[in-house]
This record gives structure tokens, C-alpha cells and sequence, in this order.
């Protein structure tokens, strides 16, 4: 366990002085930042409810750029530049090593998520009270915002994350080169966002050859669309989404990240560092 | 240990998943069912209809609104050029993008039946191909039939919103010239929760207009004991004017005539 923690707080440091991620932080700030100035190009939406879209596509945008192109280029910088070797050359398990590696980014996922997060919750506080000042008629009963939605909101995008770093992980494990990782990943990404669309084409089913080729398709893909859960937190138009379902979903994600990461230290255990 | 053959490792792997996705997809089934149910997803259709629109942006779930935003800027560029193939391109590609907003239907749906219908007339009329009238009427059925399928996909997303069968009501009225199925509509809106008194009236209105008196003074009737007093735009009085007026109009004896509640 104290291999783990090491490894993590290794990680978690390296990371954070990256000038990757810190730019990607920066821009993620300031487009969420810049939601007040954005809206000026909002025709649907209410003002606060566009605030906060483009607050949750930053964190669900960035985030996944940041979990794909950290965790490839960790790993692969680690095994390039032998410092993967020089670890393992000690005793410690490649389980452990992909382990504390993981903890380590998905410490930092955390900690973009709270970031952002914690941002999107402030400028809305402050617009909100803007709003209340100037046109209270618009808010007979106080508040609009659910502010501890935004808590259920990051944690079930922390838990996304999570999945995509060890998706990203276990395909790295599979991969060779840190290009080949990140555009897989990105791939593997896209696919488990698009998953339900092979559910629709399931129900217009076709020939039963193609049916069952979208079953697997299903089947060995995570659904990431049931992480997509912003407009269902915060503004919810109707009923929010219940706290059963909440937990439900971070189980999911607690449950691929889980299997995702016993594959990749598999794969990891016996390819060539 | 013993290093596996690819072919056993890749095996077991899809194993896995494939028993992880089994066991998982139904377990969190009610879940899913809750966030399909609660928002618009993007689906094939609309990837189809959105395709180019930075679909990659919005299928990470994010940045919907602002896309769609960016798509409805581009549906007015495309519409003050009076181009209407590319309008109503960017039109659909906007409400699949972000299909909460009822404004990009509702002004989609008076771009497609109203403006659209007049360039294309134009178009024929410049290019010297208007031969008939009846080319004339054609084109604007044709549109505000676009326009209606419009409002009725806005449903799927808004349903029951009085404002949606209020605008297909004003298209049977205004271009197609239909007033009982105008009527209709707007008796479907008057009947939706939080419709409009106004909606009801001109639904009583029209039925008459179409020749149906018989039937807009049994809706008066029974519509009006349901009428707020205290609320103004229930205009009661007005409505019993018009009970009233259709009584002698249909010749109903004094001792059948309503008598308010």
C-alpha cells in the first residue's frame, strides 16, 4: 500500500507541473470564465442555464482531453525514458506501479473537476445575485440554481474520468508508441459516447448477424452517455436525477475503472518495459 | 509466469467485458432509463442532421448550447442571403443539436412556412418559371407543411406546449386557409396545461367561421364555467357575449339557452 501511495503522490506531482496540464486548466478556466461574455451569442437557452452548459461541456470537454493525453503520455515517457525500468527493477509489482500511476492522474482529474467546478458554482452565484437585483420579478420563489447539484454533478464526472484513464491505461498497455494510445483511446472514447446509438439500431433491427454485432458492441463498451447527466442536475426541466441513480452511476464507472485496470496490469504484466 | 498467447489474452479480455457489460447494463438499467428519459440525447438522426456542426464537441455531452447558439447564427447568415436550401440545412442541424430550446423551432418553423414559400416564389417569378397560381399554391402548402412537421418533431421534446399548436394553428389559419383545423389546434391548445384563454376563444371562433356554430357554442358552454372570474384575460363577459350571440344564431330556445352557473 505505501508503494501505491508513493507512486501517487510521484504522479500526482509530476503531472501538476506539467505545462500541459496546466494550460489545459488555464483554458478550461477561462472558457468557463468567459460563459458572461459568451451569452451574448445565446438565442435558446436562459442566461444562467447557458452558463452553466458551457461550464459542464468545459469540465466533460477538457476533462477527457486531459485524461487521454496525460495518461498515454505518462505512461509512455516513463517506459521511454527508463525510469518505468529503474521502479520496477525494485520490488514492486507492475499492478502496483500501474496502480499508483493511475491514483495519480485520477487524483488530478479530481482535482480539475473540483476547480472548474467550484468555478461554474461561484460565476453563477454571482450572476444569479445580479439577477435578483436587477430583475426580481423573474424569481418569485428566491434561487433558480440547485447549488449541491453541482457536487453530484463532479462527482459523477470525477468517476467518468476515472473510466477514461483507465481506458486509456489499458490501451496504452496494448499500444507501442504514445500516438497510436491517444488516437485508440480517443477512439474507444467516442465509441462508448456514441454506444446508444447502437442500442437505437438494435431496436430498428435488421438482419439478426447485424443485431448481434451491436449486442456485442454494447455489451463490451461502457456507456458513457449515462455519465451525460448535466441536464439533469442543476436546471433540470423536470424531475432531477435521483440520488439512486446518482450512486448507481458511479458504481458503474467504479466498476469499469476496476475491470479496465485488472486488464491493463494483465497486458502490462507481460509486455517488454 | 507463464507469458499467454495473444490470442488467449485477447480472448479473455473481450470475455471480461463482454461479462462486465452483461451484468452492469442491467443493473444500472433504471438509471439510464432516468437520464433518457430527462434529456435529449443525440441520436442518428440528428448526427445525420448535425453532421459538420462540431458534432465532435457536442457528443461529449458539453458545449450543446453553444454549438446550437453557433448553428441558429448560421441559419440567420444563410437566411438573410434568402438562401433557402442552406437555411433550412442549418435550421434542422440547430434544433438536433440542441432541441430544448423551443425558440429555434418555433422561429425554424415561421422561417420554413412563411419566408421560405415567399424566396422560392421569387426565385420562379426572377427566372421568368412562374407559369400558374396554383404553382403559387403549391409552394406555400408544400412549405408550411414543412413548417408543421417542424413544430410536430418539437413535440418528441416539448410535449403538450401550447405554444407549439398555437403556431401550427396560425399556419392552417394564415396559409392554408383551413380554419377547422386551425380550430383544432388551437382547441388543443386551450386544453394543454397552462394554455391560453385566447387560445380558446379563437378556437370557438373559428369553429364558427368553418360553419360549425353547433359545435363552438358546446364548447362555450361548457369552457365557461371553468373560466377564472378574478383572472382578466379569462374575459368572461366576452365569452358570454358570444354564447349569447351564437344562441340567436342558432335559433336555441329560450328555456335551452345557458344559463350561467
Amino acid at each position: 500500500m505505501r508503494v501505491i501511495f508513493s507512486i501517487t503522490q510521484i504522479t500526482f506531482l509530476e503531472v501538476v507541473r506539467q505545462r500541459f496540464f496546466n494550460f489545459l486548466l488555464l483554458l478550461a478556466l477561462v472558457f468557463s470564465g468567459s460563459s458572461l461574455f459568451f451569452q451574448q451569442f445565446n438565442f435558446g437557452s436562459s442566461e444562467l442555464k447557458f452558463i452553466y452548459d458551457l461550464g459542464s461541456g468545459t469540465v466533460l470537454f477538457f476533462g477527457t482531453l486531459l485524461g487521454v493525453l496525460l495518461t498515454a503520455q505518462l505512461i509512455f515517457t516513463e517506459i521511454e525514458n527508463k525510469t518505468a525500468l529503474t521502479i520496477l527493477a525494485r520490488p514492486v509489482h507492475r499492478l502496483q506501479f500501474l496502480l499508483g500511476k493511475f491514483l495519480g492522474i485520477w487524483l488530478l482529474m479530481w482535482v480539475f473537476v473540483l476547480v472548474v467546478t467550484s468555478l461554474l458554482g461561484v460565476i453563477l452565484f454571482f450572476r444569479e445575485s445580479a439577477l435578483l437585483h436587477l430583475t426580481p420579478d423573474l424569481f418569485p420563489d428566491g434561487r433558480h440554481t440547485r447549488y449541491g447539484d453541482l457536487l453530484i454533478f463532479g462527482l459523477i464526472q470525477g468517476v467518468r474520468l476515472g473510466v477514461i484513464s483507465a481506458m486509456t491505461l489499458f490501451f496504452t498497455a496494448l499500444s507501442r508508441s504514445t500516438m497510436y494510445a491517444m488516437v485508440i483511446s480517443f477512439m474507444g472514447v467516442m465509441i462508448c459516447q456514441l454506444q446508444y446509438i447502437a442500442q437505437e439500431a438494435t431496436l430498428a433491427g435488421r438482419s439478426w448477424f447485424y443485431s448481434a454485432f451491436l449486442q456485442i458492441i454494447q455489451l463490451v463498451f461502457p456507456n458513457f452517455s449515462l455519465f451525460n447527466t448535466s441536464d439533469l442536475l442543476v436546471f433540470p426541466s423536470g424531475d432531477a436525477l435521483s440520488m439512486t441513480s446518482s450512486w448507481m452511476i458511479m458504481g458503474y464507472g467504479v466498476l469499469y475503472i476496476g475491470v479496465l485496470l485488472g486488464l491493463a496490469a494483465m497486458i502490462f504484466q507481460q509486455r517488454e518495459v | 509466469m507463464t507469458p499467454m498467447k495473444p490470442v488467449f489474452r485477447f480472448g479473455l479480455v473481450f470475455l471480461v467485458l463482454l461479462l462486465t457489460g452483461a451484468l452492469s447494463r442491467a443493473w444500472v438499467r433504471p438509471a439510464w432509463k432516468e437520464v433518457l428519459d430527462g434529456q435529449p440525447v443525440l441520436n442518428q438522426e440528428s448526427l445525420g442532421a448535425a453532421a459538420g456542426q462540431g458534432i465532435l464537441l457536442g457528443l461529449f455531452g458539453g458545449f450543446r448550447s453553444l454549438l446550437a447558439d453557433m448553428a441558429w447564427i448560421q441559419t440567420s447568415y444563410f437566411w438573410l442571403d434568402k438562401d433557402w436550401p442552406k437555411t433550412e440545412t442549418a435550421l434542422r442541424a440547430t434544433t438536433q443539436l440542441d432541441p430544448r430550446p423551443l425558440y429555434f423551432w418555433v422561429q425554424g418553423a415561421r422561417i420554413l412556412a412563411y419566408d421560405v414559400s415567399n424566396w422560392r416564389i421569387r426565385e420562379l417569378e426572377t427566372s421568368g418559371q412562374l407559369q400558374s397560381e396554383g404553382q403559387v399554391d403549391r409552394i406555400r402548402a408544400e412549405q408550411a407543411y414543412a413548417g408543421i412537421d417542424l413544430l410536430e418533431q418539437a413535440m418528441n421534446y416539448h410535449k403538450d406546449n401550447p405554444r407549439l399548436f398555437i403556431e401550427i394553428a396560425q399556419i392552417y389559419h394564415n396559409i392554408l386557409k383551413q380554419p377547422l383545423m386551425a380550430a383544432d389546434y388551437f382547441g388543443k391548445a386551450a386544453s394543454s396545461p397552462q394554455g391560453p384563454y385566447f387560445a380558446g376563444r379563437l378556437h370557438a371562433e373559428l369553429l364558427r367561421r368553418g360553419g360549425r356554430p353547433d359545435l363552438a357554442y358546446a364548447f362555450y358552454t361548457s369552457w365557461y364555467p371553468r373560466l377564472d372570474p378574478e383572472d382578466p384575460f379569462a374575459m368572461r363577459p366576452l365569452v358570454l357575449s358570444r354564447i349569447r350571440n351564437l344562441e340567436q344564431e342558432l335559433g336555441i330556445p329560450a328555456g335551452n339557452r345557458f344559463r350561467e352557473p
